[in-house]
């Protein structure tokens, strides 16, 4: 719903019951409910940023991190949904009726509560759902752009906060970015449930032609009932897309889902998410929340479950799910420990592991007992070792090097009984040795990278045989760079700020070493032909986790090569990141060549529209980084041609 | 921020009942906020006198709703038990915002009063009110919960 143009917006967002779920406003029994969203008008919304950024991190991380999350929406394909870096501000204070979407660390006019991380304010209209302006506050906690186990993940914390910007409230997918909670040092990114919620909203045209949509009713007696959310779960196990139900008619719509077979389930509200959770509280105790978690076919038994088949742009329709009442086993937490250790803490956020992984791991219920067993969803990780004692069940988590990534349900199941955390384990890779996800590398114009095998380091090698280009150079950020080392190569190191860039030919590998466990990476590629540069791919990496290097990478565009000569006038009003940084000033003749080349040439295509996303997104960092090396900026202005 | 950490770090925690809610402007008309009033039958820690009176973001006044996920809700005649601390203002808040506040129901099944909230178990640093840390604890009963605070307070003094 909520697609481009603003009146079809205003008639489609007055649904029942979508998939995830939009903030409401209005009467809180409204029927359709009366949900929030940012007018056409204001997209692209432009955000600034308080000059001082985080006052503890001083080395521009913090600006970046939060320049990236709003990158990370912006860079869903199949919604309109998009920002724009506005720049900094020395006003530290944000004002929810000027229409400017300010974030600060520093808000003092009007402090946050105590012990709060941060807040997003969205100004509705109560009538329509339209926001007509949002700012970001965060709190006086500590954050981390490095991945530090004991703060809160900046990236993490920005990138639940602009979803709310987008207008979607918390869901109850705990491996989803608009999951309420989360723990220090978790580094979350966009899962497909919230890329569903902001291609839903705002739809680019023919972005919902790939998906399916699943309807029905929660029904109890046969009568619909307000109860629970709803997930469709795949072939593989994964809890692909969900809806929070907010219409006390019971009905859902789970729209944006995948092609496939799934089985769908309904599950209460009974922790770790509450209704007060969602929708602002305001359906306070309104849910039926006294039953076990159950399939579409009438049953807690997920083997039992009946099975549908989503076709991209059909509708399954009548997916009903008959609930009973009675005390659910009602898993509410889960932890984990080494392979043999019992875990000491439990909690409500989700476990992030890789292939390959054992470890032990507990969850509790309070109606949990010795008869029940645990699984987790999906044929493909085994359990074993499992104890179940005090309303805790320990047990031993085998997840195969050939497991499939993404996320899956714990599921406890007695005689007639099921209780599941939804999307509570993560798996991710345990290293790439492919392009993007795993696969095989696609091209880069004609040249390609690929990321080394598994082996405790981030390697990667660029591949061009036929020597079309003269080099490679690659930026890594998005914070001090680690050490690095070039086998065969050369590195440009400025010793001052310890950022190093690659400049490589054919079969020249950059490996990347001591990257700290789950912490956030993007790479860069310029590709360099003669007079001419280019950026070849803006890829994004995401949650290097174990010894093995790059979870997945993201955003990953080809393209052709900009244009190295010749002059013309400005025609778009931001800037070439990196020209500009390499010149020094947006109005250079080169800089404005690259600007038209932009305008006239890659806005017109699709695929372009997508580098220009991309690379808006990830180049300030490497403008940055330009900007420190006077070895790189007259490097770059040579390559451009003077 | 779990029922431990809570207990600590709250100034005031205090029993009692929403009398009501009251939303308006800022004097410099930049955000809403809503006023919230608590007699007080009972404090657990610190003491503001029988009636306290906070104010947090958010709230609707007219057609203009400023919308801020994750902030506690109360309404008018709803038993709550809300742990509060100042804020960079000197203000009185509810801590760690949604975390910070209870609900008190009468259980249906059984007539006895239940506690139940958000506040989280397992971790102690506050992540946020709205990505907050942990998970939330099951319902307690009032009387459980009243003297499982009053340890905490009791311990930390």
């Amino acid at each position: 719903m909520r697609p481009v143009t603003f009146l079809a917006a205003l008639a489609a967002c007055i649904q029942s019951s979508e998939g995830w779920v939009q903030i409401h406003s209005g009467t809180q029994n409204a029927n359709p409910p009366i949900v929030a969203f940012q007018p056409t008008a204001r997209i692209p919304l432009t955000f600034i940023i308080h000059d001082v950024g985080d006052p503890d991190i001083t080395d521009g991380s913090d600006l970046l991190a939060i320049r990236n999350s709003f990158a990370a929406w912006t860079n869903v394909t199949t919604s309109t949904i998009a920002f724009t870096d506005g720049g900094t501000t020395s006003n530290s204070n944000v004002n929810s009726t000027d229409g400017i979407t300010t974030v600060t660390f520093q808000e003092t006019a009007n402090p946050l509560p105590p012990g709060v991380l941060a807040v997003t304010l969205n100004q509705v209209d109560s009538a329509t759902g339209q926001i007509s302006d949002s700012d970001l506050i965060f709190g006086d906690l500590e954050f981390s752009t490095t991945g530090e186990t004991n703060k809160n993940d900046l990236f993490s914390t920005a990138i639940h906060e602009v979803g709310h910007i987008c207008g979607l409230d918390h869901i109850a997918i705990l491996a989803s970015v608009m999951y309420p909670f989360g723990d220090t040092g978790d580094q979350i990114a966009l899962t497909q449930d919230d890329v569903a919620g902001a291609t839903e909203i705002y739809p680019t045209t023919g972005g919902q032609s790939g998906f399916g949509r699943i309807t029905g009713t929660v029904l109890l007696n046969n009568a619909a009932v307000f109860a629970g959310h709803v997930v469709a779960l795949n072939s593989s196990g994964i809890p692909v897309v969900s809806t929070v139900i907010d219409s006390t008619d019971g009905s859902f719509t789970i729209a944006n889902v995948p092609a496939g077979t799934y089985r769908v389930y309904a599950e209460p509200y009974d922790q770790p998410v509450t209704s007060a959770n969602l929708f602002g509280g305001v359906f306070g105790r309104t849910f039926t929340t006294d039953f076990n978690t159950t399939f579409h076919g009438g049953t807690p038994d997920p083997s039992l479950a009946t099975t549908i088949t989503v076709v991209a742009g059909q509708t399954n329709a009548n997916t009903n799910i008959n609930i009973s009442l009675g005390a659910s086993p009602n898993l509410t937490q889960i932890g984990e420990a080494a392979l043999g250790t019992t875990p000491t803490s439990l909690g409500g956020t989700a476990l992030f592991k890789d292939q390959g992984d054992q470890f032990t791991m507990s969850v509790s219920g309070a109606n949990i007992n010795a008869t029940g067993t645990v699984t987790v969803s999906g044929s493909d990780i085994a359990v074993s070792n499992l104890n179940i004692s005090n309303n805790v069940a320990t047990m031993d988590i085998n997840i195969p090097a050939s497991a499939t990534r993404g996320a899956r349900d714990i599921v406890y199941i007695e005689a007639g009984q099921n209780s599941t955390l939804s999307g509570a384990l993560v798996v991710g890779a345990a290293g790439i040795t492919g392009g993007v996800g795993g696969g095989t590398p696609p091209p880069i114009a004609e040249g390609k990278f690929q990321v080394g095998a598994g082996d405790g380091l981030i390697d990667v090698e660029w591949i061009d045989p036929a020597g079309t280009f003269d080099a490679v150079l690659v930026a890594i950020g998005t914070e001090r760079f680690p050490t690095a080392k070039v086998e065969n190569g050369a590195v440009i190191v400025d010793s001052t700020t310890g950022v190093e860039q690659f400049r490589g030919l054919d079969g020249q590998r950059l490996t990347i070493s001591g990257v700290t466990n789950g912490s956030r990476r993007f790479v860069t590629f310029f590709t360099v032909s003669g007079a001419s540069f280019s950026v070849a791919s803006a890829a994004t990496t995401r949650a290097v986790s174990g010894a093995d290097g790059i979870n997945c990478f993201e955003s990953f565009f080809g393209l052709g090569t900009c244009p190295g000569g010749g002059t013309a006038g400005q025609t778009g009003h931001s800037s070439c990141f990196v020209a500009t940084a390499a010149y020094g000033t947006s109005s250079q003749p080169k800089v404005m060549t690259l600007r038209q080349f932009r305008d006239e040439h890659l806005l017109s295509a699709g695929v372009g529209r997508g580098f220009v996303r991309t690379y808006y997104a990830n180049s300030p960092s490497v403008a940055g980084q330009v900007r420190k090396s006077e070895i790189v900026k007259a490097g770059i202005r040579r390559l451009i041609g003077r | 921020m779990d029922l431990q950490a809570l207990s600590k770090n709250a100034e005031v925690i205090a029993v009692g009942r929403c009398t009501g809610t009251s939303a308006g402007w800022n004097a410099e008309h930049t955000h809403i906020y809503t006023t919230v009033t608590i007699q007080v039958s009972q404090y657990l820690k610190g003491f503001l006198g029988p009636q306290i009176q906070f104010r947090q973001l958010g709230g609707k006044v007219g057609g203009k709703h400023l919308r801020v996920p994750g902030m506690p809700s109360f309404a008018a005649g709803e038993q709550v038990i809300v742990f509060l601390a100042r804020d960079r203002a000197g203000k009185y808040q509810v801590l760690t915002a949604q975390q910070g506040k209870f609900s008190v129901v009468a259980n249906p099944a059984t007539g006895i009063s239940e506690v139940k909230g958000n506040s989280m178990s397992g971790q102690v640093i506050s992540r946020s009110f709205t990505r907050a840390v942990g998970a939330p604890s099951n319902p307690a009963e009032l009387s459980n919960f009243i003297n499982k605070v009053k340890s905490y307070v009791g311990s930390n003094k």
